[in-house]
């Protein structure tokens, strides 16, 4: 008697709070429903890598922008990373916050993860088992995405324990060993991913997977690797430039044939209601002082000597999207206010792809950015990364080379050099991902570019002091 | 055995009955001259005697003269008077100057004062009102030793209290258990409602109520009436105004233009004075914002009326009452409260006793933005508050005219104050709560002391929600299209308790034994959909269709106790009490806590050896110890399993132009075992000078282990509670107060307590400290040290010239300037690094204390209350802003400390430095200050209007005073207050003072 009233209490205690779903209480005999962990890791990613202080963390480094803002004083640390001091930001909150979204992707990846593991377990077909894994494949992009931004920006940082996803303090591995994983990882995207994602669109495929590891190789100077990687998605996967390059950051460009990767937005198609926006990641980078929608903090100024360099090469097509400058009217119509910044002795150019032009818009929204995406991978980066490694390892670099530079109205080069690459790889992949300012250190052309730069010291930054003293065993040697 | 006791019972009726019985009559009055209905007159050692009637009188039969009568009244000084030849009596009781036989509520019962053997407060009724505060807690403040009270401005919100000291970041507010019903806080009752309140501070006695009991437990009974007692009609009304007395003065438009042309924002003074005039680089125009935003006076009120009274049988108590609150903010902010209370109880039989008391409330706001304060805080003064006309960009805003700050430069980070408190001030709730209690009490046994008592104690709250945000722009600050958000919220929690009581009495020992069983559940569901483009204010589906959302949640907890207490005491002399309770939560995995607690007293003055003491004038001398321990259940739910979030756009991804509904999973889940405090406690109390002098002194030591903190992940796995170590708080309490007349006219009296808390990490589970604060302003617990110190660089002083720059390697090192701070080089390696950081403060105070003092002479009475505290320190989070957003205006004195040149100042950097992370950037004692202060917390002047003037009027007694809340404040902080919760202030609104005239009439 006495234990069958104590069993009872206790069952009276055992609710679980309103307004949580147990992760029990999914059905996870209902296959129709596995790919909602996959679509939560789309939406997280999006989520953080949208996050806007850590565009300028990615940006800076290279020779493309500098920090803006109301004064030179603004968010003043990121000038410490433009001069490469580092003891400057080892304690700023951007680079923290930069930390945890990029982290926070991983454990998001595992997380879900743990859920198509649990429908699996109901799984009878070998079609729907390959679809799990396709499922899990896509999952599992993201977290090289994250992997990949964090090595190329950290170095040694820790990989984490899919084991141990609660309470862990892991010590850092290697750059070496973090890139070994995330090709791991790949090559297990680009054997369950499809070649096609006819039904979401957007997804990511064979050939996303396939050009997040030439990118990877490319870091490494795997230049092999590279070629096949690259002349794999040329041959195979039946994508091409986007002829109408003014809009291919715009509307109209979104998920482009030459997109093989975007972070997605949208308003719907309605003025409004709810919207899916892309935030600060597009304000911050906005025209200062002018009026809605086409306005911002206008904190990202393209150096003078990017500007020059454009106008050098007689990059007209190309200038016009990578650079919105103020005081003149864009080929869009938006009119886009004068502004000097006092610390700065050219005006202000803005970064012109993260521009939309206001009537493209959908009527009723006035953000800056409102319903745009946020390319991260992209066709003309493959067709790049093809001819820089058809010049190291051999073969015809000027065909993928001219294909580009034909779609900016450039004339061809018969024979070009490395230098020729990566002035292309500047002018094509402006303020995109911080890809000059890698670029510059894998090729070990940083010191000599980049004023204050330090071989040996400044290729990554330093691990944020809150993530040390979170966890003291970043503070330990590294292990391999 | 029986036969002999028979015999010798019959032989004393024997000779009672030879002496001669006669009938005496009699009135009874307190000492102000009025009638006492319901007083008791009882002929000693029988069960003889009666109750007066309403008008004081009594009559008693069978009364011997060498009988005794004994006359006794609640709160009044009982008397035995011998009955001798006399049969008509007039007697005067006077009041209880010694308060030992006042009757003190605790858990599940009460007991007399002089019988307690842990330090319980007693507040009354008079004290709760001697203050204008919407809540009662909020009178509370500076009176009583180690209750901690921190105000809040905004209208109709309650204070936050805590008592003796930080335990566990949680919710440190204690537990309200009004007439049985557990509350997290009475900011919805009428203070006027209230009759007594008990703040039980120990261990020992707050652990009858186990679980809830580890923030301390604050019992309140309101207002009932009382048997053979005639109608008794009171009014109490205060009208007052709310007036800001003390606010922290910003930078004007000269004082701000110096500082933003050193931090490169020059152009946006230049564009002030383009647009709107000036001279000499100083733009013309300066907007107080505070001014502006600020009303000169806000209206405060409260009436209260109330009848009780009641027959032999049964007792009532009826009120209403009324409050209302203008916010001070110069908007349409308001906040009104209905209180309707009644309270019945019944005998039905001599065996059976039913009650029924309910409370309903309607609260009614309008809450003001608080972005409104913050933009008024951050927003440059170099801008008028409207459009001033044929400038460029006028006419951009709509529907009013107001200017904005992106003219000049400013993004929209910014916009106008005015604007916003003016556009977002369409805020409204309205809370209807009704908290009915319904009990039975059963003495089953004649002769035998026992009660049974059954009470069902509930509370129903109904919350509906408004916030319509018309379409407007201001600059580039724009609402394109309307927005309505309508929430309802609905809780339902309930107390079921049940306990017996027994009374024992065996030749001088006394034993009260108490056991109950109780059962609580507390539930709570909210809805939320929002619509824009409405047509109506008031309705959703007046809205566009396409943009209606809908949003719900909810929470739910239950709770089940058993819990016993036996109070024992030989001659009131020895004292022991013992009690027990054993909790189930749903909000841990450990689902059951056992919380026992031991108390013992010793009344010395009544020891026979002690005689002595009375020669040395001393009256009473109680020693106390205690020990408890205590659980904490005021953590949130925790479900200890894996959750989905999902269905929100938030969870989902988007493909092309729809999204898949999506999820994320959640696998950080705490695993808590429950939070304990352990408690120990020795007190003094004497009374001494003919009670005249009152001194209680307690030392306590309060440990609590297992401290639920919410803690920060490291590598951005985001947050978790764990049961994260101990802390303990240890410190003394005195209280003193004296108090005495002079002559038959004139009385003062004069009290005063102090606390001291001494704040210590014990145990972190052998992490080498505790991570809490935000990233960029850490706090660090370590062992050894006090809970939350904050963990940063120690300046050492401003560099005063070139020279000293060139003398110093760290300042080569890192390009300093003359008018930037040298850094204290802590392990001397001669770099400025994070192994430089130290604890250079922490939020916890030393002492808080409280002073009171009264002086009357007739019917005028001068009273004032003072209360401060000491020893804490605050992070000004507000000036640490200005490194993420250095446009900030700032605080006037910030802009006039600041370093102008060699020798100007050692202790702020130079106009320029305000912009150099080095200085600005990190956690420093720059931005930490001294948060003691010491407040004239309230000032009264009464008049009792004398009762010869009162019985021309036909009424019963009045009074009438002029008050005076918080008037002011002194302290040092660079804040609008030095109360912040947490030690970190970020507060931007300035808290009231309050001047009002009442008066209380009994009919």
């Amino acid at each position: 008697m006495g234990v069958f009233t104590l069993s009872s209490c206790s069952d009276w205690l055992d609710i679980v709070p309103e307004g949580t779903v147990p992760t029990d209480d999914i059905d996870f005999t209902d296959a129709s429903q596995m790919y909602a962990p996959v679509s939560g890791v789309y939406a997280s990613t999006r989520q953080r890598l949208a996050q806007w202080e850590s565009w300028p963390l990615l940006n800076l480094r290279g020779d493309e922008v500098t920090k803006g803002g109301g004064s030179e004083t603004d968010q003043g640390e990121y000038l410490y990373l433009e001069e490469f001091n580092y003891d400057g930001i080892k304690g700023f909150w951007a680079m923290n916050s930069t930390w945890v979204a990029m982290y926070n992707i991983i454990y998001t990846t595992y997380n879900n993860q743990i859920l198509i593991d649990r429908f699996r377990e109901h799984l009878t077909s070998d079609d729907q088992f390959e679809l799990a894994n396709q499922y899990e494949a896509e999952i599992t992009f993201h977290r090289a995405l994250a992997y990949y931004f964090i090595s190329n920006m950290w170095g040694d940082v820790p990989i984490i324990d899919p084991e141990d996803l609660n309470y862990g303090f892991p010590y850092r591995r290697s750059v070496e060993s973090v890139r070994d994983f995330i090709h791991e990882e790949l090559d297990f995207c680009i054997e369950h991913l499809p070649e096609v994602q006819s039904v979401n669109e957007g997804a990511v495929t064979k050939y996303s997977a396939m050009a997040l590891k030439a990118k990877v190789a490319l870091m490494e100077g795997e230049f092999n690797l590279v070629n096949t990687l690259t002349d794999r998605i040329i041959a195979e996967a039946g994508i091409s430039l986007y002829e109408d390059y003014y809009n291919l950051f715009k509307i109209p460009g979104k998920l482009a044939k030459e997109s093989l990767y975007e972070l997605q937005f949208t308003d719907f198609g309605t003025g409004d209601g709810q919207e899916v926006y892309g935030g600060a990641w597009f304000q911050h980078q906005g025209p200062n002082i002018n009026p809605a929608p086409i306005t911002g903090w206008g904190f990202m100024l393209m150096r003078p000597e990017f500007i020059n360099f454009m106008n050098d090469r007689g990059e007209d097509v190309r200038y016009d999207v990578a650079i919105l400058e103020s005081g003149v009217t864009t080929p869009a119509g938006d009119d886009i206010a004068l502004w000097e910044p006092t610390y700065m002795d050219i005006k202000a150019h803005y970064n012109g792809k993260a521009y939309t032009p206001s009537d493209q818009m959908t009527d009723g929204r006035n953000q800056y950015g409102s319903n745009n995406n946020i390319r991260i991978l992209r066709y003309a980066d493959v067709l790049l990364m093809n001819a820089e490694a058809k010049l190291r390892v051999g073969g015809d670099a000027a065909t993928p080379l001219n294909e580009v530079r034909e779609r900016a109205g450039l004339d061809p080069v018969s024979s070009p050099t490395i230098d020729d690459i990566l002035d292309e790889r500047r002018a094509e992949l402006s303020v995109e991902w911080g890809n000059r300012f890698f670029d510059l250190v894998r090729t070990g052309k940083a010191a000599g570019t980049l004023p204050g730069f330090e071989a040996g010291r400044h290729e990554y930054l330093p691990i944020p002091l809150t993530q040390e003293d979170l966890n003291p065993n970043l503070l330990e040697p590294v292990q391999d | 055995m029986i036969k002999r006791l028979l015999i010798a019972f019959l032989f004393i009726g024997q000779v009672a009955l030879a002496q001669e019985a006669i009938k005496i009559t009699g009135i009874v009055r307190d000492d102000q001259g009025y009638e006492l209905p319901g007083a008791s007159v009882v002929v000693k050692g029988t069960m003889n005697g009666a109750s007066t009637n309403f008008d004081g009188e009594f009559e008693i039969e069978e009364v011997k003269a060498t009988d005794i009568l004994v006359v006794s009244f609640i709160g009044l000084q009982s008397q035995e008077i011998p009955v001798g030849d006399k049969t008509y009596f007039d007697i005067t009781l006077s009041e209880d100057a010694s308060d030992l036989e006042e009757v003190v509520v605790i858990g599940y019962g009460t007991s007399k004062s002089k019988d307690l053997t842990s330090p319980i407060a007693s507040i009354s009724a008079e004290e709760i009102t001697s203050m204008n505060t919407s809540s009662a807690m909020g009178a509370v403040q500076g009176k009583i030793a180690g209750v901690n009270i921190v105000n809040s401005g905004v209208p109709g919100e309650g204070p936050s209290v805590s008592i003796r000291g930080v335990g566990s970041i949680q919710n440190s507010n204690p537990l309200y258990v009004v007439d049985g019903m557990f509350l997290d806080d009475i900011n919805f009752l009428n203070p006027n409602d209230i009759e007594t309140m008990s703040i039980l501070k120990d261990a020992s006695a707050a652990a009858i109520y186990g679980v809830r009991a580890a923030n301390g437990v604050v019992l309140i009974t309101t207002k009932g009436g009382a048997k053979d007692r005639k109608m008794q009609v009171t009014y109490d009304g205060y009208y007052g105004v709310q007036s800001v007395t003390q606010r922290l003065e910003m930078a004007n438009s000269a004082q701000y233009a110096n500082i933003m042309r050193a931090g490169g924002y020059g152009d946006r003074v230049d564009a002030s004075i383009d647009r709107y005039g000036g001279m000499n680089g100083t733009p013309a125009i300066s907007t107080d914002w505070y001014d502006e935003l600020i009303k000169g006076a806000a209206p405060i009120q409260n009436h209260s009326l109330s009848i009780n009274g009641g027959n032999e049988k049964s007792t009532y108590a009826f009120s209403v009452g009324y409050f209302s609150q203008d916010g001070i903010m110069n908007a349409t902010g308001y906040y009104d409260r209905l209180n309707l209370r009644g309270k019945v109880d019944y005998d039905v039989s001599s065996k059976l006793k039913v009650g029924f008391s309910t409370i309903l409330t309607n609260e009614k706001r309008k809450i003001d933005d608080d972005e409104a304060w913050f933009q008024a805080y951050v927003n440059n003064p170099m801008y008028p508050v409207y459009e001033m006309g044929g400038n460029p960009g006028d006419g951009v805003s709509y529907p009013e005219n107001f200017e904005n700050p992106h003219n000049l430069g400013y993004d929209t980070y910014y916009t106008n104050p005015m604007a916003r408190a003016y556009y977002h001030g369409d805020n409204e709730s309205d809370i209807t709560r009704f908290m009915p209690t319904v009990y039975a009490e059963l003495r089953p046994f004649e002769g035998k002391d026992l009660t049974l008592r059954s009470a069902m104690n509930m509370d129903f709250r109904y919350g509906a929600g408004r916030v319509y945000i018309p379409e407007y722009a201001v600059g580039n600050n724009q609402q394109q299209i309307n927005s309505l958000s309508k929430t309802t919220n609905w809780n339902y929690d309930y107390v079921w308790d049940n306990t017996a009581t027994l009374r024992n009495s065996w030749g001088s020992h006394n034993l009260t034994s108490m056991a109950g069983f109780s059962v609580r559940e507390e539930n709570y569901r909210w809805i939320n959909g929002t619509a824009q483009g409405v047509t109506n204010k008031y309705y959703l589906n007046s809205g566009n269709q396409e943009t209606r959302t809908s949003n719900d949640g909810g929470d739910r907890f239950r709770g089940m106790s058993a819990f016993a207490r036996f109070s024992y005491d030989y001659e009131h002399k020895y004292l022991l009490s013992l009690t027990m309770r054993a909790d189930g939560s749903s909000k841990y995995q450990q689902k059951w806590g056992y919380f026992p607690s031991l108390g013992a007293g010793w009344v010395i003055s009544q020891e026979d050896f002690a005689a002595g003491l009375q020669n040395a004038k001393i009256d009473y001398l109680k020693l106390r110890a205690s020990w408890g321990l205590l659980g904490n259940d005021k953590v949130p739910a925790n479900d200890g399993l894996s959750s989905i979030s999902n269905g929100g756009i938030g969870e989902s991804g988007i493909f092309g132009t729809s999204y898949i509904p999506g999820m994320i999973n959640n696998t950080v889940f705490s695993d808590l075992e429950w939070e304990v405090v352990d408690e120990k406690n020795i007190g003094v109390e004497a009374k001494l000078f003919d009670f005249r002098l009152n001194v209680e002194a307690d030392y306590y030591n309060r440990e609590t282990r297992n401290m639920v903190i919410n803690t920060t992940l490291p590598m951005g796995n985001g947050y978790l509670l764990r049961n994260a170590g101990s802390v303990r708080n240890s410190g003394v309490e005195v209280m003193v107060n004296w108090s005495d007349k002079i002559g038959k006219d004139f009385h003062y009296s004069i009290g005063a307590n102090i606390t001291t808390i001494k704040n210590e990490v014990t145990d972190l589970g052998g992490e080498p400290y505790l991570f809490t604060g935000s990233e960029e302003f850490p706090q660090r617990s370590y062992v050894g040290g006090p809970l939350y110190a904050f963990y940063g660089w120690k300046t050492d002083g401003v560099y005063q010239n070139q020279a000293e720059i060139d003398a110093c390697p760290i300042a080569q090192a890192n390009g300093l300037k003359p008018g930037d701070f040298r850094y204290v080089d802590v392990n001397g390696d001669g770099i400025i690094d994070a192994n430089d950081r130290m604890i250079l403060g922490d939020p916890n105070p030393d002492f808080t204390y409280g002073i009171n003092m009264a002086v009357g002479y007739k019917g005028v009475t001068l009273a004032a209350t003072f209360q401060g505290v000491q020893g804490n320190t605050i992070l000004n989070r507000r000036r640490a802003d200005i490194n993420k957003h250095g446009a900030n205006n700032m605080d006037a004195n910030l802009a006039n400390s600041i370093w102008t040149g060699e020798g100007s100042t050692n202790s702020a950097p130079s106009a320029e430095g305000l912009f150099n992370p080095w200085n600005t950037g990190r956690l420093n004692d720059f931005f930490l200050e001294d948060g003691s202060y010491f407040r004239i917390q309230n000032v009264r002047l009464s008049y009792d209007i004398p009762k010869s003037a009162m019985d021309k009027m036909g009424l019963g007694s009045a009074q009438v005073y002029l008050n005076a809340d918080r008037p002011y404040t002194f302290f040092s902080s660079n804040g609008f207050t030095p109360e912040v919760p947490g030690g970190i202030d970020q507060s931007v609104y300035p808290i009231p003072a309050i001047f009002s005239v009442g008066a209380k009439i009994n009919f």
